[in-house]
């Protein structure tokens, strides 16, 4: 299969707008600009089946049709690539190998919302990936693709860097527009979603970097095109990323819905020492796990729907036999703790609450009824929450808990932990 | 109807205005859902997500707070999944709470306790320690100050940041915000910054839990054993609708009572803490009479012949004319009717008044116009719909916090913009607000300048007499054509020696800007339109008659009196002048400190030596009352009921809470056993009968019971002529005021915003917050003299001299200085010429 988003990454300087437009890069925003109006390039990605890359899967061409018709609003584009999620690297990427791609996606997007200023919001700790934006930002400014009568077609656009502090929950959207306004970033209720209250109460659309990064294929080949490529409902290609005990972790593009077996095993070159798969999450670490022998299964949306858990932003962590599940999800709640925000009671105090037994598991002094508890406490926090954090921490600690039950079980009751693997943390 | 939803709650059908959220609509019902961080005033946020319910077709609960009631909805409350839905978040509420009950004093009125009882899981299932808050590298295991009145416990805090939004969202103030993240969020102030905005008693009274106490109440009383009187609020002419929680004679604290179309349950923290000073023990606490140079002890009815006695004396040695009487703008309309009926009908004389922190006090005429202004004024809840406001000569945040809240509204939500004219900045909060800063006493001639501004004149030759620039006019005028405008006149407008030209200049400015605007007057003073309207000054019978021959005559038959005072009467800087020069004999001062905040101490005193005999009703011996020859204890408000009219001309009653303390006695009561001894022979057994004398012979005030002033209270029509003519086409700029070389600065003063005259010094809360008189001098003039702040320097005029600290401050106004009134040990009042308009001073480094 010919790659799409990467198939230029390993071009020397393919970051400098020379070397992007010498690949044919910059041949869709003319294209977009002349040939179609605006609501023909929404109708083009909705027919392409562009689904958002960033977990949910919405389809990016419908989120773009909830925008208000005929509002005197301003209408917002943000990028998100406040990437992350754990196990998830694949905009970090993107943004720093191959910009010029994401940057001609987020002007033909913004040309289709009607949408004058377009945010970048960069996670903190992407302090190169930011810099390297900004030249390019400056580059296509110079060659006439952003700013004022963007190639003589009338339409003008500013294309806005914005850093985060670095804080997780400010990839969650709505947080994200907080911080964009100069607030903590606190999620907001929704609705009103932000396609009609976004930032600054203004209709807003964000999308994720590798979404709009696909945008100038789908308008220089075609929305069939890209629909013919991976499975009927998720299609194009992904980024899977790949991470945990496999021999040749990094990101790979494969067409939708390849074989997570095929991933682990032929691409990422198999287990790490030829040791037993334990487990697997499938898409970045707030997605339920999959235990070895639910692991042939197709990588989209639907099939992982299928097995209880998400394609998420595809963040595969491979985990061998010698990993301590306990000591794992230890790790990762201890990782939502710290990121909640606080604003929300089930979220702020179930993650606290949870990381206190699970730290009292892994020490050994578990008490026969914490495991039920656990599992109770991450059902309460689950669905109850303003934005999708507590449910990130919910899952993994439910799937965590049903599917490895017996080392929990055993742990608590005075036994030691299965794995070798030794975890820093208290 | 395309602007109505229907939904289905709990089975029940419920149709509510679209846009209405899941909560509107079960409250209509009656179905209670409870809630932590949603208050009606503020946006939802639906953090504390205590509110789920389920929703019909949606996957997950859904927060009743935030979610829009939608047509067909069909809502469950009290299904299983939402019961245990909130069962969890209370759980969840209680992991890391202390549940430190028994010595928390919101125990009682807790909802966290509330809704425990009736929503929790009823057992803990935690075996870990409880978190505790760390704060600037330390634990927090106690209360902690975080301002001079407020108390902070973060570890009872459910993080519902209803405090946060309160301060931020409501009165504009960035005092507290929250720290940290997770379950180490704490809400707290900026560090280094205690939290003293003008409303951080409101924090108190909404914080759910018992994180935020105040300092008056903390371990003083559990809450359960107090009770609650209605009460409306004294301290200033707001008329803000508070409820006194008092326990016998013992007053533990002030809480708003929650009008929403007055203070919407928001008051400031004069009112709050400053009027805790009713149960204070520095109380007079008996009448008292001078004996030999000094005063002593008498029993009441001593003091009471006494002073009949005096009085019937002068009154047959001088006429009933030499005897004057000064009251306060805090009377109830009952005390005010019968300190009329007093002085007209039993002394014989006109010579009353209720005003005494002025010297350019209102003539009858301009009384009359005010008053013909309100009779056209718009109510707090219509502040937002107009797209201008205007404050000219109004310190109004100072004077006016819970009005200033309105507009505050009225900005925030984008409705209307904001110009405030004053000789100073007024308020930061007001963000944002045009400011123009006029001359002190400049209101006429900027009032000039913006009338010719709209009427397109040119004006650059008369803005330098305002000490304004003709370009900020301009643009205010432009601004003002476009759109409906709201002008308040402030009390420097009418208190002023050109009060009668101020006044015409606004109206015809309000008639240039069309119909749809408004002026609303602004009154100091909880009761200044009542005081008027019962007669408490000397041009104005009872009711608002014109004092003349026929009213008089109707009156004295109503009264069964043979004749009323022919004399024109005098006010109270006519008083206290004729009592210097010995025309007057004697005075009978009700609530009234001349001495103290009279503008002109030196007239006062000398007043209160020459005059033979002078009586002082007060609840504190104030400056007045060393000098007086008889002193009778009042009392405080609480122990005595009546009515009031307020800034907005909204007629309430607040209620007595407990019987007289300290032997001291109700002004009306005071004022009746005085007048029998003089002959008066009705009997009143309290303000109900006053005010059932009022309503019967009143138009504005008839068919109104004193029981029937509801829980709003009422907006009287007063009825007096819309229009007026006034002829303003001789107006001219006066010249601007010219310091004389000697004292360069011009004096300027007003109230703080935390005090009220002396009453407020008595409450403790009050000296924390704000610990005593200072200067206020704008930074370029102190630099250029080499003073900084915090310096001790000492103010002199002609009159005489003070020493103060001093505050740099941007607010003044260069080549001005400023200092609040409302302390006594100030003595502010000795700097005052009481002959001219204006004083100028010097300032000196000490």
């Amino acid at each position: 299969m010919e790659k799409i988003l990467f198939k230029h990454i390993d071009t020397p300087d393919q970051n400098k707008i020379e070397t992007y437009m010498a690949n044919g890069g910059y041949t869709a925003l003319p294209k977009a600009l002349k040939e179609y109006k605006p609501e023909e390039l929404v109708e083009m990605v909705k027919k392409s089946g562009l689904r958002g890359r960033g977990g949910a899967g919405f389809p990016a061409g419908v989120k773009w049709s909830f925008l208000p018709k005929g509002t005197d609003r301003p209408v917002y584009l943000i990028v998100n690539a406040d990437e992350s999620e754990p196990g998830t690297f694949k905009d970090r990427q993107l943004l720093e190998y191959d910009p010029h791609q994401t940057l001609e996606g987020t002007i033909i997007s913004a040309y289709a919302i009607n949408c004058h200023d377009a945010f970048i919001y960069f996670r903190g700790e992407f302090a190169y990936a930011a810099k390297v934006m900004e030249r390019c930002i400056e580059e296509a400014t110079e060659k006439g693709f952003i700013g004022k009568n963007i190639l003589d077609s009338g339409y003008d656009l500013n294309v806005h860097i914005f850093r985060g502090g670095g804080a997780y929950i400010c990839g969650e959207e709505t947080s994200l527009m907080e911080s964009i306004e100069g607030w903590r970033a606190l999620s907001r209720q929704k609705p009103p979603f932000p396609a009609g209250e976004g930032l600054w109460r203004c209709p807003t659309i964000i999308n994720n970097v590798e979404t709009l990064s696909n945008v100038p294929h789908i308008v220089n080949k075609g929305a069939e095109w890209f629909a013919s490529i991976g499975t009927e409902k998720s299609t194009g290609t992904k980024i899977y990323c790949l991470s945990g005990h496999v021999n040749r972790p990094g990101n790979y593009e494969l067409e939708m819905g390849v074989n997570l077996k095929e991933l682990i095993y032929e691409y990422g070159g198999g287990i790490l020492d030829d040791r037993p798969l334990k487990a697997v999450i499938p898409g970045g670490s707030s997605t339920p796990v999959l235990k070895a022998d639910e692991i042939d299964v197709k990588m989209d949306f639907e099939s992982l729907a299928a097995k209880g858990t998400m394609l998420g932003s595809a963040g595969v962590i491979v985990m061998h036999d010698g990993t301590c599940m306990v000591s794992a999800l230890h790790r990762l709640i201890h990782f939502y703790e710290h990121e909640s925000c606080g604003k929300c009671t089930p979220c702020r105090e179930g993650t606290n609450w949870m990381q206190k037994i699970l730290t009292r598991m892994i020490r050994g002094e578990g008490k026969p009824e914490d495991v039920d508890l656990l599992f109770d406490i991450a059902s309460n926090v689950i669905g109850n929450t303003v934005c999708p954090l507590g449910d990130a921490a919910a899952m993994p600690v439910m799937s965590f808990v049903e599917k490895f039950r017996d080392e929990f079980d055993n742990i608590c009751n005075g036994g030691k932990p299965k794995g070798t693997l030794k975890f820093p943390f208290k | 109807m395309a602007d109505q939803v229907t939904l289905t709650i709990e089975g029940r059908e419920v149709t509510v205005p679209k846009g209405s959220t899941i909560l509107d609509a079960a409250t209509r019902l009656g179905i209670v859902i409870p809630t932590f961080c949603w208050d009606p005033r503020l946006r939802s946020i639906a953090a504390c997500r205590m509110c789920l319910v389920e929703v019909e077709k949606s996957p997950k609960l859904v927060t009743a707070c935030a979610a829009p009631a939608m047509d067909g909805m069909v809502v469950k409350v009290f299904s299983d999944k939402a019961v245990n839905g909130r069962k969890a978040v209370m759980e969840f509420q209680l992991v890391n709470h202390p549940l430190d009950c028994p010595t928390c004093d919101k125990g009682g009125e807790c909802e966290l306790q509330n809704h425990s009882f009736s929503h929790g899981p009823g057992q803990k299932r935690t075996s870990e320690p409880r978190n505790r808050v760390i704060f600037d590298g330390k634990y927090v295991f106690d209360e902690i100050p975080i301002g001079p009145v407020i108390w902070y416990n973060s570890n009872r805090c459910i993080k519902c940041y209803k405090c946060t939004r309160l301060v931020k969202e409501i009165a504009g103030d960035a005092d507290l915000g929250a720290f940290n993240r997770g379950y180490k969020t704490i809400l707290h102030r900026h560090k280094n910054v205690p939290f003293k905005s003008e409303f951080s008693g409101n924090t108190v009274q909404y914080c759910p839990v018992g994180a935020l106490v105040a300092d008056s109440f903390r371990f003083k009383e559990r809450t359960w054993m107090l009770e609650q009187t209605p009460s409306v609020c004294h301290l200033c002419g707001d008329g803000c609708n508070t409820a006194l929680w008092h326990q016998g004679q013992k007053l533990f604290r002030i809480y708003a009572r929650w009008n929403n179309h007055v203070e919407d349950g928001l008051i400031c923290d004069r009112g709050r803490f400053g009027g805790l000073y009713a149960d204070d023990e520095r109380r007079l606490q008996h009448p008292q009479i001078r004996k030999e140079g000094k005063l002593v002890e008498v029993s009441w009815n001593e003091a009471i012949r006494y002073v009949a006695d005096m009085l019937e004396n002068i009154m047959d040695k001088h006429g009933g004319e030499s005897i004057g009487f000064i009251g306060n703008e805090m009377l109830s309309n009952e005390e005010a009717y019968l300190f009329n009926r007093f002085a007209r009908q039993v002394i014989g004389t006109n010579n009353l008044d209720f005003r005494f922190e002025d010297r350019h006090l209102p003539s009858k005429e301009l009384n009359f116009h005010l008053l013909s202004i309100m009779s056209d004024r718009v109510p707090y809840i219509d502040f937002k719909k107009f797209d201008n406001i205007l404050f000219v000569g109004a310190d109004s945040e100072v004077r006016h916090p819970v009005l200033t809240l309105w507009v505050k509204r009225a900005i925030y939500s984008g409705a209307s913009r904001t110009y405030a004219a004053y000789h100073r900045k007024t308020d930061y909060n007001l963000h944002p607000a045009e400011s123009i800063e006029y001359f002190p006493q400049g209101e006429y001639n900027f009032l000039l300048c913006l009338y010719k501004a709209l009427k397109g004149d040119d004006i650059k030759d008369i803005t330098s007499s305002a000490g304004v620039r003709a370009e900020d006019v301009e643009k205010w005028a432009e601004d003002f054509k476009n759109g409906k405008t709201l002008i308040f006149a402030g009390e420097d407008v009418y208190n002023n020696p050109r009060g009668t030209e101020n006044i015409q200049l606004i109206e015809a400015i309000r008639d240039l800007l069309g119909q749809e605007s408004k002026v609303n007057i602004l009154f100091d003073g909880a009761n200044y339109i009542g005081n008027i309207l019962c007669g408490a000054t000397p041009g104005i019978l009872p009711f608002g008659v014109d004092n003349i021959y026929d009213n008089r005559k109707a009156l004295a038959d109503s009264w069964g009196a043979e004749k009323l005072s022919d004399s024109e009467g005098m006010n109270t800087a006519e008083m206290l002048n004729a009592a210097a020069e010995g025309k007057l004999k004697a005075l009978f001062i009700l609530g009234a400190d001349p001495v103290g905040f009279y503008p002109g101490r030196g007239i006062a005193e000398k007043a209160m030596k020459k005059a033979e005999f002078k009586v002082v009703c007060e609840t504190f011996l104030t400056e007045t009352g060393k000098s007086a020859d008889v002193v009778l204890p009042l009392a405080a408000f609480p122990e005595y009921e009546g009515t009031l009219i307020s800034t907005e001309g909204r007629l309430q009653s607040f209620q007595k809470a407990y019987e007289t303390a300290y032997t001291s006695a109700e002004g009306w009561r005071i004022m009746l056993r005085i007048m029998q001894k003089l002959g008066f022979e009705e009997d009143y057994n309290g303000p109900e009968d006053i005010w059932n004398e009022i309503g019967d012979n009143s138009e504005i005030f008839s068919n109104i019971s004193h029981k029937g002033v509801s829980f709003r209270g009422l907006l009287i029509d007063m009825k007096f002529d819309k229009k007026r003519e006034t002829d303003i086409s001789g107006f001219e700029a006066v010249e601007a005021p010219k310091p004389p070389p000697e004292y360069p600065l011009i004096l300027t003063y007003g109230t703080s915003v935390y005090q009220k005259r002396h009453l407020t010094h008595y409450a403790a809360d009050m000296e924390k917050i704000e610990p005593g008189a200072r200067i206020y001098m704008n930074t370029k003039n102190a630099n250029s003299i080499d003073i900084h702040d915090n310096d001790t320097v000492r103010v002199s005029s002609g009159k005489g001299s003070l020493t103060l600290k001093l505050t740099t401050d941007q607010r003044v106004r260069p080549g001005t200085v400023f200092i609040p009134t409302n302390f006594i040990e100030a003595e502010f009042n000795t700097l005052l010429d009481s002959k001219a308009d204006l004083t100028f001073v010097k300032v000196e480094k000490l």
